[in-house]
């Protein structure tokens, strides 16, 4: 017999949802359908001749779907062409070329990332009780991360154009060697991975680097991929990178970006315009239906961290 | 086993070669992050204290006293644009925050996991997924052409200034939902189960339970967004770059927008400038979020 208080439904024995609870479901379901309707419609415009969008601007187009537009994302594709000033001299970015620039800045810079990060907090966990450097380093990141800094950018700008990194692949691997990046999360993972595995193997006469690569690596697999998988949707919609840092290797979110506040582009069709966000939207979705509890879960755990 | 031996004075060859492991992963990202973070913040100090003159291959700095502070806080007290930039800014911290407490009651909804919670946290997320870019596309085109023409308006919604500020105020607090929801509910799952339990024993309703056991728990995570929110008068763009890149109408501006900007077109000679702007917003803001965050852990709900 239930001893709670709490109303209980007798046939499921799951808890009543008081009035407050399904006015809420009401408000849920209708916010979660507008979302739907919403990138449904966004669609739906990507697909439309110009003169049915003027026509009907709410719909989907008329006919089958394969009488639709869908000769829009081959002008988006063609129009997506940018110029940019590389090395001094005026050089056309092709879509395909955008595309490769993004996929490499997204793999560039989780890699670089993944491999200043996982490292030093593998020591910094193993090493805890053994040496001071070890609470140091995790320490002086958790303190430097509430040091805000406001106004950095124009001695960034300084530095890396004075390396000579500025608008080149070098900034994103120097600047996402970064072991600060997502370092509460991977430092509460591996403090949570058992010691006796490692132990075992030191007995057998197993170095340092064996039993880090060897041991502890493929126990973080469950981790990294995580970080890579939300690393990648981020950075797959990342523009500001591209808009501040490399300007002349345009990835497609910047092309997006030039392509919506460019009035020289001569796309300003709406059904255009929609089927270039398109293209920018297939992959993150695909990936978000694959992986959304995963996607979901790490951003949980992460903020409980 | 002579190689563990621990030599007088020093640590044993097993100690040491775990130590000069230890450096070995160490030394490359420790050089990166006193270069790419605590440089440049001691740099952005410096900075501010200086004049640039010259490009930046051949530039040089002279130490310029208070001269670029001064600037800054006369454009402050003496531009009207700094103060409509601040009244913006306010008007986007302060018109959302009584949904922090709607969004609070929804989180709590799909911390009881009533029906639909798993669907609907999934859907509300999409929009945190996709990104600035292909939302700003979309939601652009929606406002300006489909929903006028739904809601029968002559114009679109981002034709005049002051629609646009409203627009896009709510479209960012609308899609952000689902993001900030999902973060609440991490922290109201470590909730205690047996506090859970015990106040379901003594007839605790929806509301009584949300206010005497699962906001003490998460009240601080709130806060701290409310925290970061009144940082945000001082540093939000608003969200317009990617909407209006660097034309948008200044009427919208926001102090973020202003720095942002300014830095992305500035010559070299004006950084120092910037990095002073930096340095006043430190100023006002490091004392002001630290002092809140103090008042956080004296006030707040508490377990009875």
């Amino acid at each position: 017999m239930d001893t709670t208080k709490r109303r209980r439904s007798r046939k499921t024995g799951r808890e009543k949802v008081p009035f407050i609870g399904w006015f809420l479901f009401a408000y849920l379901l209708i916010h979660c359908v507008a979302i739907i309707l919403y990138f449904s419609w966004g669609f739906g415009a990507s697909v439309k001749t110009n003169y049915e969008f003027m026509k009907d601007m709410v719909g989907y187009p008329e006919g089958l779907p394969w009488d639709w537009a869908w000769e829009n994302y081959k002008k988006a594709f063609e129009l997506f062409n940018m110029k940019v000033l590389r090395d001094g001299i005026l050089t056309k970015v092709t879509v395909v070329e955008m595309i490769g620039n993004q996929l490499l800045y997204a793999f560039l810079s989780i890699f670089m990332s993944r491999l200043a990060n996982w490292p030093v907090m593998y020591v910094s966990v193993v090493f805890w009780k053994k040496f001071k450097l070890a609470r140091f380093i995790y320490t002086f990141l958790y303190v430097m991360m509430f040091i805000p800094t406001y106004g950095a950018m124009a001695s960034a700008f300084l530095l890396y154009k004075k390396l000579g990194m500025y608008d080149s692949w070098w900034y994103v691997i120097f600047a996402y060697f970064s072991f600060g990046d997502g370092f509460i999360l991977t430092h509460a993972y591996l403090s949570g991975l058992s010691s006796e595995m490692s132990e075992a193997a030191k007995i057998d006469g197993a170095n340092n680097l064996d039993i880090m690569l060897r041991i502890y690596l493929p126990l973080s697999m469950p981790l990294i991929g995580l970080q890579v998988l939300t690393a990648f949707l981020s950075r797959w919609n990342d523009y500001e990178t591209m808009l501040y840092w490399l300007p002349s290797y345009p990835g497609i979110s910047y092309g997006v970006y030039k392509f919506t506040t460019s009035t020289a582009t001569g796309a300003s069709w709406p059904t255009i315009q929609l089927a270039g966000g398109m293209m920018l939207l297939v992959p993150v979705l695909a990936i978000f239906a694959v992986f959304s509890k995963k996607i979901i879960g790490g951003v949980t755990v992460s903020v409980s961290k | 086993m002579i190689e563990n031996k621990k030599k007088k004075g020093g640590m044993s060859a097993a100690t040491r070669r775990d130590f000069l492991f230890m450096l070995a992963i160490f030394i490359l990202p420790a050089i990166q992050y006193a270069i790419e973070t605590v440089w440049i913040k001691i740099d952005t100090i410096i900075l501010a204290f200086n004049n640039y003159t010259g490009d930046i291959d051949d530039g040089y700095r002279t130490f310029a006293g208070f001269y670029n502070i001064k600037e800054v806080l006369d454009f402050m007290f003496n531009d009207s644009l700094f103060l409509l930039m601040l009244k913006n800014n306010f008007l986007r911290w302060i018109v959302p925050l009584p949904l922090t407490f709607f969004e609070i009651i929804i989180t709590y909804y799909m911390f009881r996991k009533f029906p639909g919670t798993s669907v609907f946290r999934t859907i509300m997320y999409i929009p945190m997924m996709t990104g600035a870019m292909a939302s700003v596309l979309m939601s652009k085109f929606f406002v300006s052409f489909t929903l006028p023409s739904i809601l029968g308006l002559k114009e679109g919604l981002l034709n005049d200034t002051t629609s646009a500020f409203w627009t896009l105020l709510i479209y960012g607090k609308l899609f952000a939902l689902g993001g900030s929801i999902l973060g609440q509910l991490a922290v109201m799952n470590s909730t205690d189960q047996s506090t859970l339990e015990a106040g379901q024993l003594d007839g605790v309703g929806f509301f009584g339970e949300l206010w005497h056991i699962v906001l003490p728990k998460s009240y601080k995570f709130i806060f701290l967004g409310i925290i970061s929110g009144i940082g945000s008068i001082f540093t939000s763009e608003g969200g317009l770059i990617p909407y209006y890149g660097t034309n948008a109408p200044t009427d919208l501006w926001g102090i973020g927008y202003y720095t942002q900007i300014g830095i992305l077109e500035a010559e070299p000679s004006k950084y120092p400038y910037y990095a002073a702007f930096g340095v006043v917003q430190a100023i006002v803001l490091v004392p002001l979020s630290n002092g809140l965050r103090a008042l956080m852990n004296k006030v707040g709900p508490s377990e009875d």
